[in-house]
């Protein structure tokens, strides 16, 4: 079902001429800029070894700093609420929400609050749900569900936002300037941030020695969203923690050149919990949700690397397949590289074996990951346990079983590569095939090469012989 | 009330089960490991790193935060220096005229600024309307990043830095940090351990987007514009 | 001494283009190695090993460590096969005696055009070629044995060759062995945009050092241009093709 269901994704991702445009017009821009800030900072590799050293050491003491963090988060006034799964942590947030008589909720964007379907909770219970990053607020009102982590409506291109805006903004405008739309969706949602009973945010870190929340933004969406209302509610995965301000830092350096190609995001803030006695504003109750989620899971199955992610997204915009599928194709909320390996853990590997598969193992991905995560190797370590449980379709398993039985016996290997050779030249033409029987696969859309005559071994052979004689 | 006893017993729950999956999924050497150690291998991680930060800063952090704002690679964001707290009355009005904007400001309430003479400048209560103008003082400057970092206080309300058209903020010459790690030492100094403000936001250029089409916009949600005033204090 | 290397010539040279491996034969024994072909070799496995298969793997790696772990040498004209052999110890539990066995194979184990400049510190001498070039970094070859600078040094000396930039020049070409057929789709969007950058840098060569991409990349070419009417601009060759070609034994 699920395998069938992604193919006709696929299919229809390539049939949409537009679909590639949009894709392209963000990951190119995006590529560029990246290698522009990566160029421009020499220490980046020695950054790159120091960011994943800082997330395996705390991978490796979570208990430790998970422990120290909801202590001084208690102690700074908040509330820890913990989660094993998607949906408690949403029910969770609900309940808070219930709580305090909420009607109109902000949120900054949040990848786990995707996670753990955080917006349709809210929708089901009919509170007014107001996504406030741009490209959320886009998507919100296109209907769709992201498909990037960093640029959410990477899908959609200007043209389709100008129709959105036309559509549901207050005051409609009629030009279809970038920067005019951005003006549009700043009056559409100024009033939204003031009159909001709750806040949610994600947490891009959480210090474990001051009990802080660090949200990154361009927009500066996130302290509008956790500084008018009575309630400012964090949902956050346990893999964000770092053990001080100091240690964020280098985080923060690869964060945002692998992200977005600059060197920090124009708002970087920590939170710490509700408003003290004498401050101007803030809000009154501050909830922090911890979430696990299949993140334990991880540690337990030798994915404990895929914890050191931090949400960057430059693996999925370095992905040859990801550039061509775009994000709706997986099907499920992380894309891409990171995806891939994430995936499993949350909606099962059954259900999410097709873009385990259908990766080419190229290594660009992990060249790019700004905490060197080994993303083909973790990738092949679900193929593994997919191979293990028999995930595939049974003409797969076949195909791969028959063939490591060929490759262990050297001797019939040959003789059906001789086989093989002889089959192939009744349909060559000029040193190419167009089509023959069995390789379909191949010969829709390319030709494929004709062999020159006999094989290697057998031609070597036969040298040697003339030689001898 | 009972519902929100059970939750939070609920959460108790998950959270054993959170530690007892994280403590499954290690060696039982870890076991014995004892925080000092912990503390002692995060301390040697930072000592490690130190001369890869970026750019060697030769610099006066100071100088620095100028040159990087003045090559244009922080967003939307001028900078201007200033030899003494008392002109900054007569710099904000510059800026007011070269920029076309009425005659008033939003002031942070905080006496380094209330005391000055503003003159006939009007003092706005909100910053609802366009093209409003924020006037704060920021505690300390980043020059690695071109960043101000402002902390909330009962003197500085967060909202203002986000609501305004233009914000002007001043920063302190002697403030100004190399880089972004240094902020951690200052504010062990200023806060004691395991303490923080509510609020700290750094800010580093005028509020954008790159969110449609990857094409940068600024004025998302904040300012348009930034202005840095860097005030010699010495 | 001359060292005894043993040329693993993986299945795609063997069974569709045999004058690689004949080309690599040329280079090493240029390179003053004395060269032997076992012919009881079959795969590196990889085509089970990215399909989850390690059983399966594990029993052609047995096999094929037997066979070439007596060379001081083992040379694959691919990077992609090389980088799978030097895996092999992966599969292996520690108390198994074929982990040691792996382990001391993978070390003694290289990609040609890298063995040649790497350890064999083989150079072109007295080669023209008046022609333009691009390269495809092939992506195993690429970012699991840093193979890169190795072909362009020996290019370099070929007089008269010249090269011409390619955009992409170290992004996959689509292959990836199973994953060109089981998402055919997908691979062939990604094959289109090489080919279209190949044909864009218009050299009268294209590069490579791995058969699998080569083969991928001139199998779209030739239907684009077939389609299209029109001769292929650009041929295909594995550089060890071109290098062997220039050979003072191969004058014609």
């Amino acid at each position: 079902m699920k395998q069938n269901k992604f193919k006709r994704n696929v299919s229809d991702a390539l049939n949409n001429p537009k679909l590639k445009v949009a894709i392209r017009r963000t990951t190119d821009r995006a590529d560029a800029k990246r290698a522009t800030a990566v160029k421009n900072f020499p220490g980046f590799d020695r950054t790159r070894e120091q960011g994943q050293k800082i997330k395996d050491h705390v991978i490796e003491y979570l208990d430790y700093y998970l422990a120290e963090f909801e202590r001084n988060a208690i102690a700074n006034g908040s509330i820890v609420h913990w989660a094993k799964n998607a949906e408690h942590a949403s029910q969770i947030v609900v309940d808070i929400c219930h709580e305090q008589g909420a009607k109109k909720i902000t949120r900054s964007k949040s990848m786990l609050g995707e996670e753990i379907g955080l917006p349709a909770a809210l929708d089901r219970e009919d509170f007014e749900r107001v996504e406030t990053d741009l490209a959320e607020h886009i998507i919100q009102l296109a209907g769709d569900p992201p498909s990037h982590i960093v640029w959410p409506a990477l899908h959609l291109t200007r043209e389709d936002v100008v129709d959105l805006f036309r559509e549901n903004h207050q005051n409609p405008i009629e030009s279809t300037q970038v920067v005019d739309l951005v003006s549009s969706a700043r009056r559409e949602l100024r009033h939204h941030f003031l009159s909001a009973d709750v806040g949610i945010t994600g947490a891009n870190f959480l210090v474990a020695d001051t009990g802080q929340v660090c949200t990154v933004t361009n927009e500066g969406n996130a302290e509008l969203t956790t500084t008018p209302p009575k309630v400012h509610i964090v949902t956050a995965g346990i893999e964000k923690l770092v053990p001080s301000i100091a240690h964020a830092m280098p985080l923060l350096r690869l964060l945002v050149r692998s992200a977005t190609g600059a060197d920090i995001t124009q708002y970087t803030t920590f939170h710490n919990g509700p408003k003290r006695g004498t401050d101007l504003d803030g809000p009154e109750h501050c909830h922090i949700v911890l979430v696990d989620n299949g993140r334990t899971n991880m540690l337990k199955d030798d994915m404990k690397e895929m914890l050191r992610c931090i949400r960057c997204g430059a693996c999925m915009n370095h992905c040859v397949v990801y550039k061509h599928i775009g994000g709706h194709a997986y099907g499920s909320v992380y894309p891409g590289p990171m995806g891939a390996v994430i995936t499993p853990n949350i909606d099962g590997l059954n259900n999410a074996f097709e873009p385990v598969s259908a990766c080419t193992l190229n290594g660009k991905c992990q060249e790019v990951c700004p905490v060197n995560i080994p993303l083909p190797t973790l990738i092949r370590a679900w193929r593994k346990k997919a191979w293990e449980k028999k995930v595939d379709t049974i003409r797969n398993r076949f195909l791969v079983a028959c063939f490591s039985q060929l490759a262990q016996r050297p001797r019939l290997f040959q003789f059906t590569t001789n086989m093989a050779i002889l089959m192939m030249k009744p349909f060559s033409r000029r040193g190419w095939i167009r089509w023959m029987p069995f390789a379909g696969s191949w010969t829709t859309n390319r030709d494929l090469l004709a062999p020159q005559g006999q094989s290697f071994i057998q031609q070597y052979q036969k040298n040697r012989e003339r030689h001898e004689a | 009330m009972k519902h929100k006893s059970d939750e939070l017993s609920r959460s108790d729950q998950h959270r054993k089960d959170i530690f007892a999956d994280i403590k499954k999924g290690k060696p039982a050497s870890n076991e014995a490991i004892k925080p000092e150690q912990i503390e002692r291998e995060a301390q040697a991680l930072l000592d490690n790193y130190v001369q890869d930060r970026p750019f060697a800063l030769s610099n006066e952090p100071a100088d620095e935060l100028v040159r990087r704002i003045t090559s244009g690679v922080v967003i939307g964001t001028t900078i201007e220096r200033l030899d003494c707290t008392s002109l900054l009355p007569k710099a904000v009005e510059i800026f007011l005229d070269k920029h076309d904007l009425p005659n008033s400001i939003l002031l942070q309430p905080s006496a380094p600024l209330t005391r000055l003479s503003w003159g006939d400048m009007g003092l706005l209560a909100n910053l609802d309307q366009e093209n409003s103008v924020s006037v704060c003082m920021a505690d300390l400057g980043i020059a690695e990043t071109g960043s101000v970092i402002i902390h909330s206080s009962e003197t500085m309300p967060v909202l203002m830095n986000f609501l305004s058209t233009y914000q002007i903020i001043t920063v302190r010459k002697s403030t100004v940090l190399r880089h972004l790690e240094d902020y951690s030492e200052i504010a062990l100094r200023l806060f004691g351990p395991n303490k923080s403000p509510r609020n700290t936001t750094l800010i580093t250029g005028a509020s954008g987007t790159t969110d449609i089409e990857g094409e940068l916009v600024q004025g998302a949600h904040g300012p348009r514009h930034v202005h840095i005033i860097c005030l010699d204090d010495q | 001494m001359k060292a005894n290397v043993g040329l693993f010539v993986t299945c795609l040279v063997n069974t569709l283009r045999p004058s690689v491996g004949f080309a690599a034969i040329q280079l090493l024994e240029d390179a003053d190695c004395n060269v032997s072909v076992p012919s009881a070799q079959s795969c590196c496995g990889q085509p089970a090993f990215n399909s989850g298969d390690d059983e399966g793997t594990k029993a052609i790696a047995r096999k094929l460590i037997e066979r070439f772990e007596g060379f001081d040498y083992v040379v694959a004209p691919s990077g992609s096969c090389a980088a799978m052999i030097r895996k092999f110890d992966e599969l292996f539990e520690n108390d198994d005696p074929f982990a040691e066995r792996a382990k001391s194979l993978a070390g003694k184990t290289f990609e040609l055009l890298s063995f040649l400049v790497d350890i064999c510190d083989y150079t072109v001498v007295d080669s023209t070629l008046d022609a333009t070039y691009s390269y495809h970094h092939s992506c195993s070859g690429l970012r699991e044995l840093n193979v890169h600078q190795q072909p362009m040094k020996l290019l370099k000396d070929i007089k008269g060759l010249q090269a011409k930039p390619l955009k992409g020049s170290t992004e996959c070409c689509g292959f990836g062995g199973t994953f060109c057929v089981k998402y055919s789709d997908i691979s062939n969007e990604v094959v289109s945009e090489k080919v279209d950058n190949i044909l864009a840098a218009n050299a009268d060569i294209l590069l490579g050092g791995d058969l699998g991409c080569l083969m991928n990349i001139e199998g779209k070419m030739n239907r684009v241009t077939d389609k299209e009417a029109r001769e292929k601009p650009t041929s295909v060759m594995h550089t060890a093709e071109l290098l062997a070609d220039l050979l003072p034994s191969n004058d014609s």
